[in-house]
Parts: structure tokens; C-alpha cells; sequence
């Protein structure tokens, strides 16, 4: 099917989304919430489009991650309008993470130099992209979900401070785009979450590896036994080697 | 049938041309200046005497516990050169891979924050090329 986008057309398949589509063009359109891995989830905003159906119908503002491809669709990614949204939004959440350096760009690039709202008083980096809840779900830990409302919302453990069902893999941090969950590593103590974990011993060299609950939720979504999470890659490259060695005769 | 990156540990020195010609093949890009080699896919171990070595490299298993373990499947089969590659912004770093490779060919880096393995460099991998024993080769 054809889609038009900025007067391009261009074909599409059924199953992608106006954003991908898009990107596949070379089309910029600014996101946050957006990760390849993880389901659409159309929280950020920041990838709304102007899109009208047929030529003739209502224009509407939808957003493009989320937005299934059809033919005949019209579709404007940087109208007057669509521009004053992402900076309203980029606005409030300059409000929120004035420190988060992706939005201090982003703000930028939309002509925001500095918020016109009220600057929260105690920020953090976290801008609410939800990349971390997703992946966390992803994981199958499902540790984390959202909480409270406008400059009140928040990423959060059950009831705030549950912290039971965290793994400690760490996959939350690293996929932060802002480095706004604090992981630290000492030793063989792993704290996260307000949670210390302890990271299990490689059984050859003694290195830390990962978390114990970590080699369990493995286990059992593997149907392997734990033990065949806990070595440490350069041993089990080593132990490799031995095992050749032993096949192709020393 | 694409050609198969072949291991003859027998064959091997011990040398370890293919960790630098990997290494060299996989450049990180530096904050400032010229781009810098890579943390390398393949090891050889040595064992000596006499002077020897086992290469381990991502054997590319076609039940690969890498892929099957990844909740986003950014671990794919590249249908071309039947590679394994990591699809870098499907993965959410959680490492499973790493924990499930059962020969330890999935690895962590730490700066990057990004896993990495052997991706036969497109089809034309750059420790065959340079093995001098020709204890690794590219072979139809």
C-alpha cells in the first residue's frame, strides 16, 4: 500500500506503523518512549503527526508509533501545530528533568531554551519514557509500573517500595536513556532498587557474575538447572577450549 | 549454502592474530580522534608445550541458546552469512545471552553498555583472513 508523508509517496506494508515507515525513509520524527525491542506504547507524545484519510477527511493528530499504516493515508510530520506540541511537551518535561541531557537537546532543537513553567523542585533524570517498565515485562520480572499523575507520575515498585519481584539483572538501568536508576556494583553486592543482591560466584575463578534470583528467573524460564548460568564467559570460553582440546587430542 | 568459518584447532600456534585482527575488525568509536580497536570475539588459548592454541570463537549453533533465551529477539540469524548478530536497539541488556551462551561466546561491554559476539564480519572473517596456519578458514 502507499502512504503519502511531507508529499513522498511511498509504499508501506500492512503490519508497520506510520513511524516505521517514516524512519525507514529517512523521515526524522523525535521520540522518547521508542525502543525497537519492546511493544509501541505511545507515551512520550513526541511522535504525533498530522494524518488526514482520503484527502478530504478530518486532519488528526495521532501518534505515529502507534498508528497502523493505510493505504491512501496523508500524513505531515512537522506542521506549524505538530512543532508547538512537541515543544509544549518538551516544555514540561524540561519542567520535570532539567539535568536529563536528551531532552536539554531535544528542547533545544524545538526552540525551548528554558522551561516556562514551574521547575520541579527536587528533579531526577527520569522522563517517564517507560523503556524500563517495558523491559522489566520484557525480562518477565514485571518488577515495575507507573504511579501518580502530571508532575506527580512517577516510575515505581508495587505500593512504592516492593521490591520483591526485582531479579537485579539490571536490564532497567542500562536500558535508561537518561541513566536515571541508580545501579551500583561493589563486589559481589548489587544494589538496585533499594534492594542489595548478591551476584553468585563463577565456580571456576570466583569472579562476581549475576544475581542468584537472576540465575533462578533464568532457570526457570529455561528449564535449565541454575548451575548453567553462574560461570563467568572467559572460564566457560576456557572450559570450551579444554573440551576441544580433549576431542582433537592434546 | 553460505560458507562456514571453519576451526582446526590442530592447526593452531597459539599466536593470537585472530583476537588483534578481530579486535581491528570491530572498532568503537572514541570520544575524540580516530576510532579504537574492539573488544575481541575470539580467543586462542594457548597451551604449550609444545606451542599451540584453541581457538573458541561463536560456533553460530543452529539451536542457539543465545537467541532462544532473548526476550526481544534482538539476537537474530542473519539468513546471508548464517551469522547470529545482535540487533543493537532491539536489546534491552539484560544479558541473558551472556549467562546462556554455553561456551561463553556472548559478551558484556561495560563502556558500551552493549553485548557483543562473533558476526563473521559480514561474511568475511577477518581472523580466517589473517590465521597464518590456517587453523581458522572461510570454507565453502
Amino acid at each position: 500500500m502507499i502512504v503519502n508523508i511531507n508529499g513522498r509517496d511511498l509504499l508501506a506494508s500492512p503490519e508497520e506503523t506510520l513511524l516505521q515507515v517514516a524512519r525507514r525513509n529517512g523521515i526524522p520524527i523525535p521520540t522518547l518512549c521508542e525502543h525497537a525491542g519492546l511493544e509501541p506504547w505511545g507515551g512520550c507524545r513526541l511522535c504525533v503527526v498530522e494524518m488526514t484519510r482520503g484527502g478530504t477527511g478530518p486532519v488528526r493528530v495521532v501518534p505515529s508509533c502507534l498508528q497502523p499504516v493505510e493505504d491512501g493515508l496523508r500524513v505531515e510530520t512537522h506542521t506549524p501545530r505538530i512543532l508547538r506540541i512537541r515543544a509544549v511537551l518538551l516544555d514540561l518535561l524540561l519542567a520535570r528533568t532539567p539535568d536529563a541531557r536528551r531532552i536539554q537537546e531535544l528542547a533545544l532543537e524545538h526552540g525551548v531554551k528554558r522551561t516556562s513553567f514551574v521547575p520541579r523542585r527536587d528533579p531526577d533524570k527520569c522522563i517517564l519514557c517507560n523503556i524500563c517498565v517495558r523491559a522489566c515485562a520484557a525480562v518477565g520480572a514485571d518488577a515495575l509500573g507507573t504511579a501518580g499523575r502530571g508532575a506527580a507520575g512517577r516510575i515505581s515498585l508495587p505500593f512504592g517500595d516492593d521490591a520483591s519481584a526485582c531479579v537485579g539483572c539490571g536490564a532497567c538501568a542500562l536500558s535508561c536513556p537518561t541513566g536515571a536508576i541508580e545501579m551500583t556494583d561493589r563486589g559481589s553486592e548489587r544494589r538496585i532498587w533499594g534492594r542489595t543482591f548478591q551476584r553468585l560466584p563463577c565456580p571456576s575463578c570466583g569472579a562476581p557474575t549475576l544475581t542468584r534470583e537472576h540465575a533462578a528467573h533464568l532457570a526457570g524460564r529455561s528449564g535449565l538447572p541454575a548451575e548453567s548460568f553462574g560461570a563467568c564467559e572467559r572460564c566457560r570460553r576456557e572450559q570450551a577450549s579444554r573440551l576441544f582440546l580433549d576431542l582433537v587430542g592434546k | 549454502m553460505a560458507k562456514r568459518l571453519t576451526v582446526t584447532p590442530s592447526r593452531c600456534i597459539g599466536c593470537r592474530t585472530c583476537e588483534i585482527a578481530c579486535a581491528f575488525s570491530h572498532p568503537v568509536g572514541a570520544p575524540a580522534g580516530p576510532p579504537l580497536p574492539g573488544l575481541t570475539r575470539i580467543r586462542a588459548f594457548p597451551v604449550r608445550p609444545p606451542e599451540r592454541g584453541i581457538p573458541v570463537v561463536c560456533l553460530q549453533c543452529d539451536q542457539a541458546a543465545c537467541a532462544k533465551v532473548c526476550p526481544t529477539a534482538a539476537l537474530q540469524r542473519d539468513d546471508q552469512t548464517g551469522a547470529i548478530l545482535v540487533h543493537e536497539e532491539r536489546c534491552i541488556r539484560c544479558r541473558a545471552c551472556v549467562w546462556a551462551c554455553p561456551w561463553g561466546n556472548v559478551g558484556f561491554d561495560g563502556v558500551r553498555t552493549q553485548v557483543y559476539k562473533c558476526d563473521l564480519c559480514g561474511g568475511d572473517p577477518q581472523c580466517a583472513r589473517y590465521c597464518p596456519s590456517r587453523a581458522l578458514e572461510q570454507l565453502d
